[in-house]
């Protein structure tokens, strides 16, 4: 039985309080295990190899003097490296900014189709004359018509377009529904018709348009692709319009290839550009068709 | 009858301070010279402050007994570079500090509570015998209790001012030492210990009489 308590104190202050944290120990058998966890912590440390790295960073920490040249020369390799990898993706892409130029095959007969961003994007050809549009032909025979349309430098480009268009719709015969006046833009031509899917067509890519940039005009540039057009100027399928032109504009045109082809390559080569190796390692193309192995 | 703190705060070191410091350094050169196991004095002589200092700033033992461990290794790893020009416990507390502070800032959002074994003693048995009057079992979970109430207060104090606090109330460290240890002036240490103090005192209302 405990003894009766005499004295009883009659504060407690915030100082008394906190001592009794002082009162909360470990037992006794805590220690052991902590001195056996500490000793083997301790003999991981000592047999613990540091990497080279850590210890030139360690280094370079302490000593601040040659800290700074060190960092700011890899500051400085870092944006070399990144402009040069920049500049050449850009060099692929960039084109003179002259103009857009549409060449069509002599059998060629119509543009059924607009794309309707390509509306918009005309309203800027105006206010930029300096990419006036030739329209003429690279590599086909011409229409004689074309040739008349094409001399007319004083009329704007969407003028010229329209006006091609609309000649372009004229000689065809089939029911296929054109709207010139929808025309007025950057040019995006499709055939629609199965009898003309073999003919030679320069693809205009309206998508790259879309934006307003200058590098959207040299999309423009007339572009050949060797596949059955019906299929490869949709809209839903300009992504893959865009995949085609690049291939061309990347200087690489194979016409003996086929389009699925041409675009196995031209993704695998842009991997590559990236650098991603593993990927490409992963990468294996045949015939038409893309596989990666995971 | 009033309670007073035990041990007088002094801001100049104290001759017992001092011995201690130098036989510090006496065992710290001899380790620096390659007797690894003298640095096995150090820890037995540390362990339990260190501990202690942890454990009332994370409030769980797992955590204290890891950074504990992970104070003393660090020691031991750059006791080579430790030259004397501050006294050897304060060179560890500050490693100390430091690394819990990180691993608090790190865990902000992980925080769990785990408490010691109450071991009472002949100061501490007359102040829970302030506090109730209770007995046996229900003595024991009064403690228990406060231990909690307690912990809440601390950690409701942000982590400097908690590091004061346990620094100078609990481990009994003066104001120079702990401005050392915490690099800082010794009014920015006063100044933080009466808010938190004040704070402290506004969350444990209730026990103060």
């Amino acid at each position: 039985m405990p003894a009766p308590r005499t004295q009883r104190p009659t504060r407690v202050a915030l100082e008394d309080l906190l001592h009794l944290k002082r009162a909360e120990r470990p037992p006794a058998e805590f220690w052991a295990g902590f001195d056996q966890e500490l000793r083997q912590k301790q003999l991981a440390a000592l047999v613990e190899r540091k990497s080279w790295w850590r210890a030139e960073f360690a280094s370079l920490g302490r000593s601040r003097w040659l800290g700074f040249p060190v960092g700011a020369a890899a500051i400085l390799a870092v944006t070399l490296v990144s402009v040069q990898r920049y500049s050449s993706q850009d060099r692929v892409r960039a084109e003179p900014r002259s103009v857009g130029r549409v060449a069509m095959s002599a059998n060629l007969a119509k543009a059924t189709a607009v794309y309707p961003e390509a509306r918009r994007s005309a309203e800027i050809l105006p206010e930029a004359p300096q990419h006036s549009a030739t329209l003429g032909t690279e590599t086909a025979p011409k229409h004689p018509n074309v040739d008349n349309l094409l001399a007319e430098d004083s009329r704007t480009p969407s003028q010229q377009i329209t006006e091609l268009a609309q000649h372009v719709a004229g000689l065809d015969n089939s029911a296929d529904s054109v709207e010139p006046k929808t025309l007025d833009g950057a040019l995006a031509l499709q055939l629609a018709s199965p009898d003309r899917a073999n003919l030679d067509l320069v693809l205009v890519d309206a998508s790259h348009s879309i934006g307003f940039e200058d590098r959207s005009i040299s999309a423009f540039r007339p572009r050949r692709i060797a596949e059955a057009l019906p299929t490869a100027v949709a809209v839903t399928e300009s992504r893959r319009s865009r995949l085609m032109a690049a291939l061309g504009s990347a200087g690489t045109y194979a016409p003996e290839l086929t389009a699925p082809e041409r675009a196995t390559r031209s993704v695998i080569r842009h991997l590559a550009d990236d650098g991603w190796d593993r990927s490409m390692s992963r990468l294996q193309a045949q015939a038409d068709q893309l596989s990666i192995r995971f | 009858m009033a309670f007073s703190k035990s041990i007088s705060k002094t801001l100049v070191m104290t001759p017992e301070r001092q011995q201690e410091a130098d036989s510090d350094w006496t065992i710290v050169k001899q380790v620096q010279a390659g007797d690894v196991a003298a640095f096995d004095k150090l820890m037995l002589k540390y362990r339990e402050r260190i501990y202690s200092v942890v454990y009332n700033l994370c409030g769980n033992r797992e955590d204290a007994a890891d950074l504990t461990q992970g104070t003393f290794i660090k020691t031991f790893q750059s006791i080579n570079r430790f030259q004397g020009q501050s006294s050897f416990f304060t060179w560890l507390y500050r490693i100390c500090v430091n690394a819990t502070l990180t691993h608090l800032r790190k865990n902000r959002l992980r925080t769990f509570f785990s408490f010691e074994q109450f071991t009472e003693e002949e100061k501490s048995t007359e102040i829970i015998d302030a506090l109730t009057d209770k007995s046996g079992a229900d003595r024991e979970t009064f403690v228990k209790e406060l231990q909690q109430k307690l912990n809440e207060a601390l950690q409701k104090l942000s982590i400097k001012h908690r590091t004061v606090v346990t620094l100078f109330e609990i481990d009994e460290l003066s104001h120079d030492e702990i401005a050392e240890i915490m690099d800082c002036s010794v009014g920015t240490v006063r100044s933080r210990l009466h808010y938190a103090k004040q704070l402290l005192q506004a969350e444990l209302q209730q026990y103060l009489r």
